[in-house]
Order: structure tokens, then C-alpha cells, then sequence
């Protein structure tokens, strides 16, 4: 058990060191990844296909701030879609436009998770994300869970919307297809009884945790990640009952599991989102001008008990 | 060797705190604390509220647009009374609700940002003394 301990230590070390240059890379390559697999989902407009354009949108986003990202990749679906229909361009467009004003906007530090969820659910451990939240980030969390899990259920409809879409229609015929359109949607995002389900158990599984990892006892961050994969199977139990819902629990079983192992190692890791960092100053008194560059030390680990 | 026994640490530790804050936290900080808290929290509630009534308002006119091209034939008949009245109980209720837990949210953000002032101002009194000792 020390050796693992010195071993992360001395990552953590490593990171520390030179996260200048590891966090952008870690952006860009992230970036890269989403931008991929999101112009691969669509595939619509041939512009996106190409390597070279994704590299320089990933690259553009290893820099921008989480919010400027989530704008971009806004854009590069109505992009997408302005290829095969101005109707359902619209319609996305407004559809997003909304969760950005209702939600992103007044949460940016949490939109990134807007996004993470429908890439976690297309690598299938989507149940890493509640775990983490109820863990990390807190009951807050709950409202932007909810929407990634909103966005990926709409992802599903995307093909039947544009069947809709009529080629070659007249101006005048485009409001009805709009209104088509969104009726289909509402419908289908009112009706989709899994979806309530999956948020139903992401909120339970958040408040749970947030509750359970303010107890004052040894390894209780363990104990609520555990707590937390128990929680998420009964509430999907549950759900199913209440809302008639069909989402299979042995996947729940298996993601949830293997949610727990993977946040169970962050927490061992425990990169926190707020951690010391090195850093180059330069300040001056009367005598002399410093240039000082800090290098945060690794701290022993301790016990998990919190003391108060 | 001469520059060695001229710098005080406790002064450069405390330089290097107060640096590495205003390169980092201190920059959103400093622009929080220009406004009072009920102006901080006011404000940027009242902005927020504006934000999600546009997107509310987006979803209101999507749902009239398809109920009244649905009843074109019959738009004299139409309640634009009744869902008119619909439209607005639902508006008021989601801002009672967003107003509240956007006041909530900025007045936490607030009274973080104003212990981490706390302390940088404490930083300075203790480097103003060392450097008086001098």
C-alpha cells in the first residue's frame, strides 16, 4: 500500500510540475475526442469530416474557457444540420439556445457536464457522472445531470425529426413543418418515461451521496461512492415501478459498478478541481524586484476522517 | 551573499501569497467586491431572471405557434384569454423559482469572495507591520 501511495505521490508530483503544459494538451486531446465523435454522429455536412478542421476546433478549445466550447460545439451542430434541413436547424437551434439561457448560462462551471453526459453515455459508463457529482460537486449538480440526460434522449429523436423535413418546400410551407417538428419533439421528450427514470436516479443517487460524505467517519468518501452505486440500482428499481419505465437493471448493475471502481480510484488519486498549482510570479518592494516560481508540495496522506 | 541577509522570508512568503491571489482568485474578486452584496445579488438575479424569461418565452411561442396554425380555421374561437393566463402563472412560477435559487447562488459566490478578501487585506496588515518593523 505505500508503494501505491509513493507511486501517486509522485504523480501527483509530476503533474503539479508541469501542469502548464498537461493541461492544455489534456483539453486539446479531450476536444478533439468530442469534436470527432460529434461530427461522426451527425456526418452531414462533408466541411466537418475533415481531420484538419477538427484539430483546429480542439485546439481553439484547449484554450477557450468551458462556456466558449459549449458555444462552439453549439455552433458546429447547427452547422451540421443547416446541411440537410433549415427546419430542423431551427428547431435545434432553439433548443439549445434554451438550456444554454435557462441553464449553462447561470452554471457555466457545471456545463461542461451538459456535455459529458451523452459522451459518457456513447462509452457507455454514463453512471460514473452521478457518482462523481454526489461525490465532487454537490446537489447543484442535479439540474445540469438532468439536462445531459435530456440532450442525449433528444439525440435519439434526431432521425425522426428530420424525416420531417421536406425537400425542396416553399417559405410558405415552413412554419408548418416547424411546428410539425417541435410537436414531434415535445411529444417524444414528454413521453420518453427512461429518461425520467435515469433522472429520477441521478438525483436520488447526488442527494444520497451529499448527505451520506458529510458524516464523520473513517473513509466515508469509500463508504458513499458504495452507497451511492446502491442507491442508483434501487432507484432505478423504483422508478421503473412508478413511471412504467424499461431501463434494464443489470446494465444499471454493471455501469454502476464499474462507475464506482473508476470513481473510486479518482478519489484515491483525489486530483481536486481546486488543488494548488505551480506558478510564476513577479512582484517587487522598494528594494527589489522578485521573480519567485512556486512548486506546490505533495502533502502525506492522512486519514479520511474530516476534522472539524 | 550580501542580498541573502537583506531579504526576509516571512516578508517574501507573504508577497507570494498575496501575488499568487490577485493573479488568480483575486481578479473575479476585486470585481465582486466594487458592488454592495444586496446590488451584487440583485443585479445579477434580475439578469439571470431576463436570460431564462427569453427562454421561457421561446418555449411559449413554439407552443401558441403549433395551437393556433393547428385551429386556423377556428381563430376567432380561440382562448387567448385562458391561454394567456396559462402562460403567465407558468412564467411567474419559474421565476419565483429561478429568482430564489439565483439569489441563493450569487449570495454564496458573495460571501466566498468576502473571505477570501478578508484574508488578503489580513495578508497585507501582517506585511505592512513586517515591513514597519524593518
Amino acid at each position: 500500500m505505500e508503494r501505491v501511495l509513493e507511486i501517486r505521490g509522485m504523480l501527483i508530483g509530476l503533474y503539479k510540475k508541469f501542469d502548464r503544459i498537461i493541461n492544455p494538451i489534456g483539453k486539446f486531446i479531450i476536444s478533439l475526442i468530442m469534436v470527432t465523435k460529434l461530427n461522426k454522429f451527425f456526418g452531414y455536412s462533408p466541411l466537418f469530416a475533415s481531420l484538419m478542421i477538427n484539430i483546429v476546433m480542439a485546439g481553439l478549445a484547449a484554450f477557450l474557457p468551458t462556456s466558449w466550447f459549449v458555444l462552439l460545439l453549439m455552433a458546429v451542430i447547427t452547422l451540421q444540420l443547416f446541411a440537410v434541413s433549415i427546419e430542423a436547424t431551427v428547431v435545434v437551434l432553439l433548443v439549445m439556445l434554451v438550456v444554454y439561457l435557462l441553464f449553462a448560462r447561470i452554471q457555466p462551471k457545471y456545463a461542461m457536464l451538459i456535455l459529458l453526459v451523452p459522451w459518457f453515455y456513447s462509452m457507455h459508463i454514463v453512471y460514473v457522472l452521478p457518482l462523481f457529482a454526489g461525490l465532487f460537486l454537490g446537489v447543484s449538480s442535479i439540474i445540469p445531470l438532468a439536462v445531459g440526460v435530456t440532450v442525449y434522449s433528444f439525440t435519439a429523436y434526431l432521425p425522426g425529426l428530420l424525416e420531417l423535413h421536406v425537400p425542396n418546400a416553399t417559405l410558405f410551407e415552413s412554419p408548418d413543418i416547424l411546428i410539425e417538428m417541435y410537436k414531434y419533439l415535445s411529444l417524444a421528450i414528454l413521453a420518453d418515461r427512461n429518461m425520467m427514470v435515469i433522472i429520477g436516479a441521478f438525483s436520488g443517487v447526488v442527494i444520497v451521496m451529499y448527505f451520506v460524505r458529510k458524516l464523520e467517519i473513517n473513509y466515508i468518501h469509500y463508504i458513499a461512492i458504495g452507497i451511492g452505486a446502491i442507491t442508483m440500482i434501487i432507484a432505478v428499481v423504483i422508478a421503473n415501478a412508478v413511471l412504467s419505465g424499461t431501463v434494464s437493471v443489470g446494465g444499471v448493475l454493471l455501469g454502476s459498478i464499474v462507475g464506482m471502481l473508476l470513481v473510486a480510484a479518482f478519489q484515491f488519486a483525489k486530483f481536486s478541481l481546486d488543488y494548488n498549482r505551480s506558478e510564476k510570479l513577479q512582484f517587487e518592494d522598494d528594494e527589489y524586484v522578485y521573480y519567485v516560481r512556486t512548486i506546490p508540495k505533495i502533502k502525506a496522506p492522512t486519514q479520511q476522517k474530516e476534522q472539524k | 551573499m550580501g542580498c541573502t541577509q537583506l531579504i526576509n522570508e516571512d516578508k517574501i512568503k507573504l508577497m507570494i501569497k498575496l501575488a499568487s491571489y490577485e493573479e488568480n482568485e483575486g481578479k473575479k474578486d476585486f470585481k465582486i467586491m466594487r458592488r454592495a452584496k444586496s446590488d451584487y445579488i440583485s443585479i445579477n438575479s434580475f439578469v439571470a431572471c431576463v436570460l431564462a424569461s427569453i427562454a421561457v418565452f421561446i418555449i411559449f411561442i413554439a407552443d401558441f405557434g403549433s395551437k393556433f396554425i393547428e385551429n386556423l380555421a377556428q381563430f376567432t374561437d380561440y382562448d387567448f384569454v385562458g391561454d394567456g393566463i396559462e402562460y403567465l402563472t407558468i412564467w411567474i412560477l419559474i421565476m419565483a423559482i429561478y429568482s430564489f435559487f439565483s439569489g441563493r447562488m450569487y449570495r454564496k459566490e458573495y460571501n466566498e469572495s468576502e473571505k477570501r478578501i478578508k484574508i488578503y487585506q489580513k495578508t497585507l496588515k501582517d506585511l505592512g507591520k513586517i515591513s514597519k518593523n524593518r
